[in-house]
């Protein structure tokens, strides 16, 4: 008992401190500062006990402690523990200062640590409502703006549907399965699936596209994005898309390994819609929030072609893919978070204008991002990309080959918005004065930057290993 | 270990980040700041000079391999590789010498935000050096796809009217080309288990898959060189860029397509190359007649003279794949005089274009009258565009056609035709800017070259008449890798 | 001017007769030593020395006619190649231009020239390349952009509607083509 409890350590301090936090700042409201630092503690420790703790399977199966948990979870917390800072000195500059903020981000890690070593379905939607019943709040929090209000409230609707869609999935799988746990389900599904597992699969994949924002459930992404404060947006870009992504793998190789060559196809409409919404739809944007978030539905689309592949090399692409995007994406709200005209937000590409003589840092910073994320090298983006594309292509099928091409050929018309960006910093003159920008944003986002490039180039090897460990964890060829 | 090509590659970054330390010294718009820049620029890209020339007289002519190999780990079995062999030494050293010539070149005629225009021609130079001489798929395409930054806010910041469209259109043109050779570059990874260039330059692949990975390539190089029908990027690009980023746009950025070409195609998919070679042969029969006719109806200077180049790559392409030696080192002679001459005749257009802000030729007429070393200068460079023996266009011309005479008779008939439209327009061209009266009264007071501009021609001059004169001290360097290569082409291709 | 003629002329009249043994005559093996090629089938010199008579008299013939005409137009009449250029006679008209090569070099290979140059850049770069390439692909794409983003209305229900119906879609391909 002892020995399980050992493998959930990090879900345990996470649960434990966010509850002592909360408490503590029922009592001390105006302490946000120290809670926050706490709530960073807290997060910084749970990655370092994922990082070097034991691994193994606990409480009959629910939670995995593997090596895919272990390189997820420090990826996730390390994530959270970045957005509180910004997110936190954000709601302090706006008069608004809460001591909630870090508190529900400590939950909302707690529920992506669960969703990324969950073993059976109850752990996995057990996870997935923790993580996004904190996410809805989050987005909805500042409450004096009606924007944020209207993202948080359709948010919550939609994702409540595709809780919905994913607990009918998760339902019908049982039922014709016979169990919850991912290994009972793997060996019911060996002998040929059932009609009824295929259909629950297909019910659960659509509920999990909709956390990654994936075609055609991408459509509550822009909203939210351009209404939810910021640095939040910035928060729930990056890690809770990890960790959807990697529940996807782990429902998807785990549960049902001999259908792979029915879930790709699926995984391949998938991922062709997302690239091409995020692609074409993106075009006409001049909202940076809501142009990145067509950006990242692109984005995802790619990671999804990678896990198409249905072998440990398209895995591997996917866990690589998705925390070299993280990075990308907590920077660039990091910029924006940062950037900031006589108190106003800067939130247009015309509003950027000029920005190179303003701002150069972050004007560079957010050339960076945006050339990564259109997947350019040397930076970041490319590599991502790279390794997603190469287990695509490897794999010789020539539908997958045909979806990479495509994919690839996607990005060159993502990248005419990427391009508009840059040529309103670097081409056009500015129109008027910036405010000094926050530290700590620009902290983050200069911090961003330089891994994006040229910090990579060698932290590549590091991640690539630490990848392809994980993805063995997963048990395929 | 590192060695003298990745010092090569990397010093002009010093001079960008001596550059970046002045800024924050001083402040951007201060005059002496900029003139320092602007000396810390030409120091760099002369040092890099220095040790390209070092690098080329180390150079043994005898081996037809690669050299000065330098190999680090990466990732996922990929490498840091760097080397040089009789292909790409020279383009090394050409890009290294056309540098100073456009950091002088823009010496006066840049007036805004200098600091962040030398640094992007810094910067443009490591990565095209690095493309020259990257040994490593994955290296090569990081180089020469980051290329396209430098270039894009080159044109776009300090271009001309329509710089933006053409800024655009340059980058989204070239990047369409380039990810479908990424999609080709993955599945050779996958296939071959290595990304080492030379290593997969010995790697047979199949031909069913040879043929995809050839056209995968050829959209990219194509577009790079560029070829008809997808050169229309050129004409843009090149009469919007700065006269500078013109130079090495038309000087060395085109090379890379030739170069890759000649590094992957003819090596790596031997038999999809002599499958594809009456394709490309067309292409370039069609580019060469097409693109002089065009050439021929401009009325601005640098379209004119853009077209030229669209022309000359063509003979280009037909000497590489002409698949024997003289038209490979006909070729390889042709982008290096290419590289000479036409950045001349962008610099010649640069020092009306300074003067009178013009590029129309129906502005200009009679310069001769008070520019008579102008004249002369701008005869001279005319005349190698043309390919009068005695400058180095006329080596590299009959050499590609030779070549590819053996190869298809009727591809050299019509480009030998070619050579006749381009004395139609680069006569008519010169006729109608230096010759005849000076009717326009806004040009009474236009002046001859100063030193600075004797100064940035004096070397081309040199090299033009040099080249011409003694072609032999190029093929010395390429004829031992140009052998192998054309050796290897006809043992695996059966052409 | 003169003295500089006069010396010319001596060379034009009296140069052939000095050299024409050397060059072509009975030396001419000694004098070239090889330096111009002579196939052995080559008899061309043997042919040259029969020649009908009229042929080796009309260089001669020609040029002393035409000497002579010009001296009687230019010097006796003086005045009348002046009253033969100012009627502007027909064959005087295609003589003076030169028998018109210049206008048919003007209106066969330059105008061709012109035509085809304007057809190929107005016609072929500007219309057709990059109609159909850079400015038609970019103008397709932002159109296509601009339908989409409409289909973001902003409604919640719509947005549960096309979750919906992308469920129903999926599940009907997998009913179709996993026909299970």
């Amino acid at each position: 008992m002892l020995i399980n409890l050992a493998l959930a350590y990090p879900e345990l301090l996470l649960a434990v401190s966010a509850l002592v936090l909360l408490v503590a700042g029922a009592f001390n409201p105006k302490a946000t500062d120290v809670i926050g630092a706490f709530a960073v503690l807290s997060l910084v420790g749970a990655a370092a006990i994922s990082a070097f703790g034991p691994h193994g399977v606990a409480f009959s199966g629910s939670l995995k402690a593997d090596a895919a948990a272990g390189y997820a979870g420090v990826a996730i917390y390390l994530a959270s523990a970045a957005a509180i800072p910004l997110g936190g000195n954000w709601f302090a500059r706006k008069g608004a200062p809460a001591f909630e903020f870090p508190v529900l981000i400590v939950l909302a890690a707690l529920g992506m640590g669960m969703m990324v070593s969950a073993g059976d379905l109850i752990a996995l939607y057990i996870g997935i409502e923790l993580q996004s019943l904190a996410l809805y709040v989050l987005a909805a929090m500042y409450r004096d703006d009606l924007r944020a209000s209207e993202a948080g409230l359709k948010y919550f609707v939609l994702g409540a549907l595709s809780s919905g869609m994913l607990l009918y999935g998760s339902s019908l799988i049982y039922g014709f399965a016979g169990s919850t746990r991912f290994e009972d389900i793997a060996a019911a599904v060996h002998q040929g699936a059932h009609t009824g597992v295929l259909f629950g699969l297909i019910f659960l994949m659509c509920g999990l596209a909709f956390k990654v924002s994936a075609a055609p459930f991408h459509m509550w992404t822009p909203d939210v994005y351009e209404g939810a404060p910021t640095p939040v947006v910035g928060f729930f870009a990056g890690a809770p898309k990890l960790a959807a992504m990697v529940l996807f793998a782990r429902v998807l190789y785990e549960c049902f390994p001999g259908a792979i060559s029915q879930w790709r196809q699926i995984l391949i409409i998938l991922g062709l819609t997302s690239i091409a919404v995020g692609a074409f739809a993106g075009l006409n944007q001049s909202n940076l929030k809501r142009l990145w978030a067509y950006s990242s539905i692109a984005n995802v689309g790619y990671a999804i072609l990678g896990l198409a592949a249905g072998t440990a090399e398209g895995v591997h692409a996917m866990l690589v893919f998705m925390v070299l995007y993280i990075v990308d994406v907590t920077g660039f709200f990091a910029c924006l978070t940062a950037l900031s005209r006589q108190g106003k937000a800067m939130e247009t590409i015309e509003d950027m204008a000029g920005l190179f003589k303003e701002q150069p840092g972050i004007a560079l910073a957010m050339t960076a991002f945006s050339l990564s994320a259109l997947g350019l090298p040397p930076f970041s983006g490319f590599f991502a990309k790279y390794f997603v594309f190469k287990a695509a292509i490897s794999m010789g099928d020539p539908m997958l080959t045909g979806a990479a091409i495509a994919g690839l050929v996607g990005s060159v018309v993502a990248a005419f918005y990427y391009l508009r960006l840059l040529r309103s910093m670097w081409f056009e003159a500015p129109t008027s004065a910036t405010d000094k920008p926050p530290v700590d944003a620009k902290a983050i986002a200069i911090g961003a930057a330089l891994f994006t490039f040229p910090v990579v180039l060698g932290a590549l090897h590091l991640i690539d290993i630490q990848a392809s460990l994980a993805a063995a964890a997963f048990g395929l060829k | 270990m590192l060695g003298i090509l990745s010092l090569i590659t990397y010093v002009p970054l010093i001079g960008v980040a001596v550059i970046l330390a002045l800024r924050f010294v001083g402040k951007a718009d201060n005059p002496k700041t900029v003139d320092a820049a602007k000396w810390i620029a030409l120091i760099t890209t002369l040092a890099t000079l220095a040790l390209s020339v070092v690098l080329t007289a180390r150079f043994d002519q005898a081996n037809p391999g690669f050299q000065f190999v330098e190999s680090l780990p990466w990732f996922a079995g990929l490498h840091y590789a760097m080397a040089v062999d009789g292909i790409s030494v020279l383009f090394v050293l050409l890009t290294a010498f056309l540098m100073p010539i456009c950091i002088l070149a823009s010496w006066k005629s840049i007036e805004t935000r200098v600091l962040e225009y030398l640094i992007a021609f810094l910067i443009l130079e490591t990565l095209v050096i690095g493309v020259f001489c990257a040994m490593d798929l994955v290296l090569f395409y990081t180089f020469f796809e980051f290329g396209l930054v430098p270039m894009f806010l080159i044109i776009g910041i300090w271009g001309g009217k329509r710089r933006v469209y053409a800024a655009f259109k340059f980058f989204l043109y070239t990047l369409l080309g380039s990810v479908l050779m990424l999609a080709a570059i993955l599945a050779m990874i996958s296939v071959a288990h290595t990304s080492s260039i030379p290593e997969l330059m010995a790697y047979k692949f199949a031909p069913g898959l040879q043929t995809w990975l050839w056209l995968a390539f050829f959209a990219s190089f194509a577009v790079k060189m560029p070829m008809w029908p997808v050169h229309t990027w050129l004409p843009d690009a090149h009469v919007e860029a700065p006269t500078a980023g013109s130079v090495i746009l038309a000087g060395i950025l085109l090379k890379m397509g030739g170069y890759g070409f000649l590094r992957f195609s003819l090596p790596m998919f031997p038999e999809a190359s002599a499958i594809f070679t009456p394709l490309v042969f067309a292409l370039s029969a069609i580019a060469i007649v097409y693109t002089s006719l065009v050439a021929f109806r401009q009325t601005d200077i640098k379209k004119l003279i853009a077209y030229s180049s669209v022309a000359h790559m063509g003979f280009v392409t037909m000497g590489i794949f002409s698949g024997n030696a003289i038209g490979v080192q006909g070729a390889i002679f042709q982008m290096l005089s290419h590289g000479v001459i036409s950045g001349a005749l962008f610099l010649c257009v640069g020092v009306v274009y300074d003067r009178m802000h013009t590029r129309e030729i129906a502005f200009y007429g009679g310069l001769v009258n008070r520019m008579p070393w102008y004249a002369a200068v701008f005869m001279l460079f005319t005349m190698g565009n043309v390919g009068l023996p005695g400058t180095s266009g006329f080596v590299g011309e009959i050499m590609t056609m030779t070549g590819a005479y053996h190869a298809s008779t009727w591809t050299a008939l019509v480009a030998a035709t070619g050579v006749i439209f381009s004395a139609v327009y680069a006569l008519s061209l010169y006729r109608r800017t230096v010759f005849g009266e000076m009717t326009n009264p806004a040009l009474a007071a236009i002046t001859d070259l100063d030193m600075r501009e004797i100064i940035i021609f004096t070397p081309l001059i040199l090299s033009t008449l040099y080249l011409g004169l003694q072609p032999g001290v190029v093929f010395q360097i390429t004829q031992a890798s140009v052998d192998h290569l054309v050796s290897a082409y006809h043992a695996f291709s059966g052409a | 001017m003169l003295i500089p003629i006069i010396l010319l002329s001596f060379g034009a009249v009296f140069a052939g007769f000095v050299f024409v043994e050397k060059f072509v005559g009975e030396g001419r093996n000694e004098f070239w030593k090889g330096a111009i090629f002579n196939a052995p089938t080559n008899h061309i010199l043997e042919h040259a020395h029969h020649s009908p008579i009229w042929l080796l008299w009309l260089p001669l013939v020609v040029s002393t006619t035409g000497l002579l005409i010009a001296f009687y137009v230019y010097i006796l009449k003086e005045g009348m190649g002046a009253r033969i250029a100012a009627r502007k006679g027909l064959l005087w008209g295609f003589l003076y231009n030169k028998w018109y090569f210049d206008e048919l070099y003007e209106a066969t290979f330059v105008k061709a020239a012109k035509f085809l140059g304007d057809l190929f850049w107005k016609g072929g770069d500007q219309k057709l390349i990059d109609g159909l390439g850079p400015d038609g692909v970019s103008a397709v794409s932002l159109h296509l952009g601009k339908r989409m983003g409409k289909v973001q209305t902003g409604y919640v229900y719509h947005y549960a509607f096309v979750m919906l119906l992308g469920v129903a879609g999926l599940l009907s391909f997998a009913l179709w083509a996993w026909q299970a």
